[in-house]
C-alpha cells in the first residue's frame, strides 16, 4: 500500500514538468561574459542571487562566504590570485511598523528607509580578506601592475548608487599590502587611472584624469600628496579629456581632449605644461615603449602621427582611409578601423615603412598572436547591395581575417557565426589560434603555420574564451541560463564542462544584511 | 491521478479487523411474555433487558466503523517570496488520501497525505539575451495525529486536530527542454519536519458508511534546504475538501 504514495514521489518525468506559469526574475542568473581568471579558478558572479562562485577546472564549485552581503562586481587584480569584489549591504529600517510586512525584500523597501553600505572585498582562493569601506557610488577599480594599490573610482555615470552624500572629485586609493584605503579629492568626474612606476617595477604615483583636470597622487606619502594640473583657466571652458597614456620613463603624461586639436604635455617632474598642436581631435593615442614615440589616429583624418618624447616634434603620415584604432607591439603599430574601414596598417615606428593590407570586411576586433608574427581580425558582414558573385559572399557572412605581420599578406575566411573571442596558444613549433563564434557550438582551432582547422565540439554556443593563469588551459564560457562554463587543454584535447552552478541561492537571493526593523 | 485512483481502489477493499476474541457479549435474556401469543402458533422471540417491558426504548447502537478512508483536494498558501520561482497566484493546488482509525468514542487517529506541484518558465532580465528555464516544485506532505469530534444530530461532527508533519520539497530545473540530456537539468530536494493544525466539519451520510468533510487550518514547517538552490520554509493557512468512506 505504501508503494502507490511512495512512487508519487518521484515526480514527473523531464519532458513533463509542470511549466504552466511565467515569471521574470530581476537579474541575470550568472555573468557568463564577467567571468574572472585567477591560478585558483574561475570566478562567476552571480547577479540575481547576489553570490560569486569559484570554479575550479577540476569541476568542484565553491561559493565566496560574503555573509549576507550582495557582490555587485568583479575584478582581477594584476597579482593573478586575487579577485577585488565590489559588495553592498543592504538595511531597511522603516519609520512605521506596518511598512515591515512590505520590506521583505529590497524592492519592497521604500528607497527613504533604505541604507546602502558598500566595500571593497579582496578574495584569494575562497577565503575572503581585507574589507576596505568605500562609497557605494564607485563602480570600477584599476590596479598597480605589481598588485600593491588600487584606484576605486566612478567609471560609468549611467550605472551609480547613490546613497548619501557623494564626492564626485575624490576617488579612493586601496593600499592591498596593508589593507587600508583614503579617499583623495583630485577633480571632478574622475574616469581614466594610469600608474607610474619606478625601476624595480614598483607603482610610485597614479595619474588620474578627470574634466578640466588632471592628478598625479604621489602613493609613497601618506596621507597621499596630490599635485593638480589644470587643463583650462577659463571656468566657463570645459576641457573633457578623452585619451591619456605616459611616456615610458613616467614623467611625462600625454592627454588629448574632446573636440580640440591640442595635445597637452604634462611634466610630473618639473610641474609644467605644454600643448602640441594635431592635425585633429585624435581618435586614440597610445605609446609604444620599444620605439618611444606616441602614435595617433583620427576618426575624420586619413592620416597617422608619430610623436617622439624628446622635443615632441611630430610626423604625419598620409593613409588611404581614416583609422581610429592603434595596436602596437614592439616598435611596430597596428592601424585599423572598426566602422567601414577595409584598410589595415602596419607601421614601423622606427623607419616609418608603412605595409597596407586589404580586409574584406570591417573588423570588430583585432587579437595579436602572442609571437608578434600574425594578428586575427573578426569582421563583420555589410550591406554590399551592389556587390556581386565571391564579393556578396562575403559582404553578406562574418569573417576573419589573418593577417602575416612579418609580410604583406592577408587571408580572409568566412565564419559560420560572428567572431565573438581569439585565444592563442602556442609552443616552439605550433600556433593555434581558437576562434569563438556566436551561435555556433563548436570552437574552431586553427593553425597558423599550417593552416590546418579543427572542430572542438562545446555542448552550447560559447560567450567568451580566456586563459587560466599559469596553467595553460582555457576557459569558455556558454549561452546558458543555468550556467555552463568549459574548460579546454589544448595540449591533450581535454574538454572539461562544469554546469548547473548558476542554481546556487536561486531560492534565497540575498536581500538584507540584517532583519527590517523599525528605525528607532 | 491514475496513481491516485489505484491507491484509493485498494485502500477501499482492505478488509475490517474482526471484534477482538477477548471482548465478552452482551448478556441477554430471553423471556416469555405473560401474554405473548402461544409459542406453537408463532415463531417469534422477543429480546429485551428483563427488568424493562416490551414498550421501553431501544437504547443506541455504538457505531462500529473504526477505519475511515478519504481522498481530499485542496489548497497550501505559498505567497511567500520563498515561492518568486513558482508563482500561482500564492496558492498551490493539492491532492491527498487520509486514513482515520477510531480509538475511543470521539477520539481517532488521522495520517494525511498530500501532494502538490507547480511549475513556470522563468526569465532572468536583465541579461543582455534574455533566457529562460523550466522551474518545477514537487511537495510531498505526511501528517499524523489526533483527532476530536463531536456528533450534532448523528449527522454533523465538527473536529478539530493537530498532526506533526514531515514534509518533503523536490525543485527541477531544466534550461533545455528540447532534449533530456543537456548538463543543466538539477535537481533538489530537502526533509523538513513541522505540524498542522485543522478544524472541519464532517457530514454523514445516512447509513454512515459515507462523508463528505471540510477543514480549514495553519501549517508551519521549519526552514527545509534544498541543496545549493537555498531554503523553503513552507507556512499557511491550508483548506481541503473531501470524501471518505467509512468502513
Amino acid at each position: 500500500m505504501l508503494v502507490i504514495p511512495l512512487a508519487a514521489l518521484t515526480g514527473c518525468s523531464w519532458n513533463r514538468l509542470p511549466d504552466g506559469q511565467f515569471t521574470g526574475l530581476d537579474g541575470a542568473v550568472w555573468a557568463p561574459d564577467e567571468a574572472v581568471a585567477t591560478s585558483a579558478g574561475l570566478y562567476v558572479r552571480l547577479p540575481y542571487a547576489g553570490r560569486l562562485v569559484r570554479i575550479a577546472p577540476s569541476g568542484t564549485v565553491d561559493e565566496i562566504d560574503f555573509g549576507r552581503a550582495r557582490v555587485s562586481r568583479i575584478a582581477a587584480a594584476p597579482d593573478g590570485e586575487t579577485v577585488v569584489a565590489f559588495v553592498d549591504e543592504y538595511f531597511c529600517a522603516p519609520d512605521d511598523a506596518r511598512d515591515l510586512r512590505q520590506a521583505t525584500t529590497i524592492a519592497g523597501c521604500d528607497s527613504d528607509d533604505l541604507t546602502v553600505n558598500a566595500s571593497i572585498r579582496l578574495v584569494r582562493g575562497t577565503a575572503v580578506a581585507g574589507v576596505q569601506p568605500v562609497n557605494g557610488a564607485y563602480n570600477a577599480v584599476e590596479f598597480s601592475v605589481d598588485g600593491r594599490f588600487g584606484v576605486a573610482h566612478i567609471d560609468n555615470f549611467d550605472d551609480v548608487q547613490l546613497n548619501g552624500v557623494v564626492n564626485l572629485n575624490g576617488i579612493a586609493v586601496l593600499d592591498l599590502g596593508d589593507d587600508t584605503s583614503e579617499v583623495v579629492t583630485v577633480g571632478f568626474a574622475p574616469d581614466r587611472v594610469l600608474f607610474n612606476y619606478d625601476a624595480a617595477g614598483d607603482a610610485t604615483s597614479a595619474v588620474v584624469l578627470s574634466r578640466n583636470r588632471v592628478a598625479s597622487v604621489d602613493l609613497s606619502s601618506r596621507p597621499y600628496a596630490t599635485t593638480q594640473f589644470p587643463l583650462t583657466l577659463d571656468p566657463d571652458v570645459v576641457r573633457e579629456p578623452n585619451g591619456i597614456d605616459l611616456t615610458p620613463d613616467g614623467r611625462y603624461a600625454l592627454i588629448s581632449t574632446t573636440d580640440e586639436p591640442d595635445l597637452y604635455v604634462i611634466d610630473l617632474v618639473d610641474q609644467s605644461i605644454n600643448i602640441i598642436d594635431l592635425s585633429g581631435d585624435p581618435a586614440t593615442l597610445q605609446v609604444d615603449e620599444a620605439a618611444d614615440r606616441t602614435v595617433l589616429v583620427y576618426d575624420d583624418q586619413a592620416v597617422v602621427e608619430v610623436m617622439e618624447h624628446g622635443f615632441f616634434t611630430v610626423d604625419a603620415l598620409g593613409l588611404d582611409e581614416a583609422m581610429n584604432q592603434v595596436t602596437t607591439i614592439d616598435g611596430q603599430a597596428l592601424l585599423w578601423g572598426n566602422r567601414n574601414q577595409h584598410d589595415l596598417y602596419r607601421l614601423d615606428l622606427e623607419t616609418r615603412e608603412l605595409v597596407e593590407y586589404t580586409v574584406q570586411n570591417p573588423a570588430v576586433s583585432l587579437h595579436v598572436a602572442p609571437t608578434r608574427d600574425f594578428a586575427i581580425a573578426l569582421t563583420r558582414p555589410e550591406n554590399g547591395q551592389t556587390s556581386t558573385g565571391v564579393d556578396a559572399l562575403y559582404d553578406a557572412n562574418p569573417g576573419m581575417e589573418v593577417v602575416d605581420l612579418l609580410g604583406d599578406e592577408s587571408v580572409p575566411f568566412l565564419l559560420e557565426g560572428q567572431g565573438i573571442g581569439v585565444a592563442y596558444t602556442f609552443d616552439e613549433a605550433n600556433l593555434d589560434a581558437l576562434v569563438l563564434q556566436q551561435g555556433v557550438d563548436y570552437l574552431l582551432s586553427y593553425d597558423l603555420y599550417t593552416g590546418q582547422t579543427t572542430e572542438v565540439t562545446l555542448s552550447d554556443p560559447p560567450v567568451a574564451i580566456g586563459t587560466l593563469p599559469e596553467d595553460g588551459r582555457f576557459f569558455i564560457t556558454h549561452d546558458t541560463p543555468l550556467g555552463l562554463v568549459s574548460f579546454y587543454d589544448p595540449q591533450s584535447g581535454d574538454l572539461v564542462e562544469v554546469s548547473g552552478f548558476g542554481a546556487t541561492g536561486l531560492l534565497d537571493p540575498i536581500q538584507f544584511a540584517a532583519d527590517p526593523e523599525v528605525a528607532p | 491521478m491514475t496513481v491516485l485512483w489505484t491507491a484509493l481502489t485498494g485502500l477501499a477493499f482492505a478488509q475490517v479487523a474482526p471484534p477482538s476474541e477477548d471482548a465478552e457479549p452482551a448478556p441477554m435474556t430471553v423471556v416469555e411474555p405473560t401474554n405473548a401469543p402461544d409459542p406453537e402458533e408463532e415463531d417469534v422471540v422477543f429480546v429485551t433487558d428483563q427488568d424493562d417491558a416490551l414498550t421501553e426504548p431501544t437504547p443506541d447502537v455504538p457505531d462500529h466503523r473504526v477505519l475511515t478512508l478519504g481522498i481530499d483536494m485542496g489548497h497550501q498558501y505559498t505567497g511567500q517570496p520563498d515561492y518568486a520561482l513558482f508563482p500561482g497566484n500564492d496558492l498551490m493546488l493539492s491532492l491527498g488520501a487520509r486514513v482515520q482509525v477510531a480509538v475511543v468514542d470521539r477520539l481517532q487517529i488521522v495520517g494525511t497525505w498530500q501532494h502538490g506541484q507547480r511549475g513556470a518558465q522563468v526569465e532572468s532580465f536583465g541579461a543582455d539575451d534574455p533566457d529562460d528555464f523550466v522551474a518545477a516544485l514537487f511537495v510531498d506532505q505526511f501528517a499524523l495525529g489526533p483527532r476530536l469530534d463531536v456528533s450534532i444530530y448523528d449527522y454533523a461532527y465538527p473536529y478539530v486536530s493537530a498532526q506533526a508533519m514531515l514534509w518533503r520539497g523536490a525543485v527541477r530545473l531544466d534550461d533545455d527542454r528540447s532534449t533530456t540530456a543537456n548538463p543543466n537539468q538539477l535537481r533538489n530536494a530537502g526533509l523538513g519536519f513541522g505540524g498542522l493544525v485543522v478544524g472541519g466539519l464532517e457530514i454523514r451520510i445516512p447509513d454512515r458508511w459515507l462523508s463528505l468533510y471540510a477543514e480549514f487550518g495553519h501549517r508551519w514547517v521549519m526552514r527545509t534546504t534544498l541543496g545549493d538552490l537555498g531554503t523553503l520554509r513552507p507556512r499557511g493557512y491550508v483548506q481541503r475538501l473531501g470524501i471518505a468512506v467509512r468502513l
